[in-house]
């Protein structure tokens, strides 16, 4: 069995106190957190930390490794042969075994009356839960949509349908539940946790179920009013226009919206947005000069009035 | 198909690879906080993705349940606020 120095991994003398043990794993989990660090190998270091943390920390583990001695790391050693009684009656040796196993069993209460790794065998162990994320159109967030996954297992790569139901939100996580690994002795069967995002639209900004767009109006439709044919995530529909509507101003279309996946919708806000024409034709250039002339509006005194 | 909108207890404590004694102790902290207690705990499913992480962080860091309560919070929290973010960004993509 190869022996590890799990004091030098947590960088500490073997007579460190139980608080020094924590702050130094603590540290050290920060460091090389998968998370957090972009250090080559951070994850290996991690897990090495994790198991020199999980024997030092429990004062029964700890006594039992350090009845070990001291070696060098990766240097060969035999376990007391109390430990073959205590800990593994039954085995035929520890040769191939991980010594953080051997710790491990000692805190379940060891591996005896039974074949190596047994107990661990034998229990109902929870299926490997995935992450995933997942782009999908805001016509699918409406009406649901049905995806293939691709995850990588541990029997290899597993391509897996799934349902997004109809009115997720964007940045929602989704949880499949029992669709991820499977369960093992009678343990339930693992989740997909699955990230959403909902891919920008062309013409619907999103907020919620709340959709939004820009309605773009000539000048004399605002001013006297119209009907417009306007879009929404099914079929243009037509939208009345109010005379004297402001620039900016939101005129709803209401459960217009995406599905909330509860029977309901959300609305559709058009903003209204005046445009002129860029370039005048003679006509209309006599047109605008004749209103100019004549109107009494000044959208300063107005704007003034309302500060 | 819908996405369910509440949590029972044993379902978020499954999810979150925790005890139900151990989700009763950190609600006893304050968060999360259920939204039924008869017959069993439910809470609303925005907690599950922030218990869930606080819960790992917790074996990651040998944290106690206290500093889980406060971690789901902050989490549920943070959240929150990206998701308003995401509108606010949404409204300027213009």
């Amino acid at each position: 069995m190869k022996y590890k120095d799990y004091y030098e991994t947590l960088g500490l003398p073997r007579d460190a106190d139980e608080a020094a043990i924590k702050k130094a794993y603590r540290k050290l989990a920060r460091e090389f957190h998968p998370d957090v660090s972009k250090v080559a190998g951070a994850e290996a270091k991690f897990k090495e930390v994790g198991e020199a943390y999980a024997t030092l920390k429990d004062p029964e583990k700890r006594a039992a490794y350090d009845q070990l001695g001291q070696h060098n790391p990766s240097e060969d050693f035999s376990p007391p042969p109390q430990w073959q009684h205590q800990y593994a009656e039954g085995m035929q040796g520890f040769e191939d075994l991980d010594l953080a196993d051997i710790l491990d069993a000692l805190g379940r209460g060891g591996m005896r009356g039974g074949t190596r790794g047994a107990r661990r065998a034998d229990m109902p162990a929870h299926g490997r839960d995935y992450e995933a994320a997942a782009r999908i159109s805001l016509e699918d967030a409406h009406r649901g949509a049905v995806m293939h996954l691709d995850l990588q297992q541990e029997g290899g790569p597993r391509t897996l349908e799934v349902k997004v139901p109809a009115g997720v939100r964007d940045g929602q996580r989704l949880r499949l539940k029992g669709q991820g690994g499977k369960g093992r002795n009678g343990g339930p069967d693992g989740d997909i946790y699955l990230h959403i995002e909902i891919a920008p639209h062309p013409v619907f900004r999103l907020d919620g179920h709340d959709l939004s767009f820009d309605l773009a109006l000539a000048p004399w439709e605002a001013a006297l009013g119209a009907e417009v044919q306007v879009p929404t995530i099914e079929d243009p529909v037509l939208l009345t226009v109010p005379p004297g509507t402001q620039s900016g101003r939101k005129l709803r279309l209401r459960g217009r919206g995406l599905s909330n996946g509860r029977g309901g919708r959300g609305d559709l806000y058009a903003i209204a947005r005046i445009d002129v024409p860029a370039a005048l034709t003679e006509r209309e250039r006599e047109l605008f000069g004749q209103l100019a002339s004549e109107s009494t509006f000044d959208p300063r005194t107005v704007a003034r009035q309302e500060k | 198909m819908q996405a369910p909108e509440t949590i029972d207890a044993e379902d978020l404590c499954l999810a979150c690879r925790i005890t139900v004694t151990e989700l009763q102790e950190i609600v006893a902290y304050g968060a999360p906080a259920p939204i039924r207690e008869e017959p069993v705990l439910v809470f609303t499913v925005d907690w599950l993705m922030p218990l869930r992480q606080a819960a790992r962080l917790r074996d990651q860091y040998d944290l106690d349940l206290f500093a889980v309560s406060l971690l789901a919070e902050h989490l549920r929290r943070i959240d929150t606020l990206e998701a308003e973010l995401r509108a606010l960004r949404a409204q300027l993509r213009r």
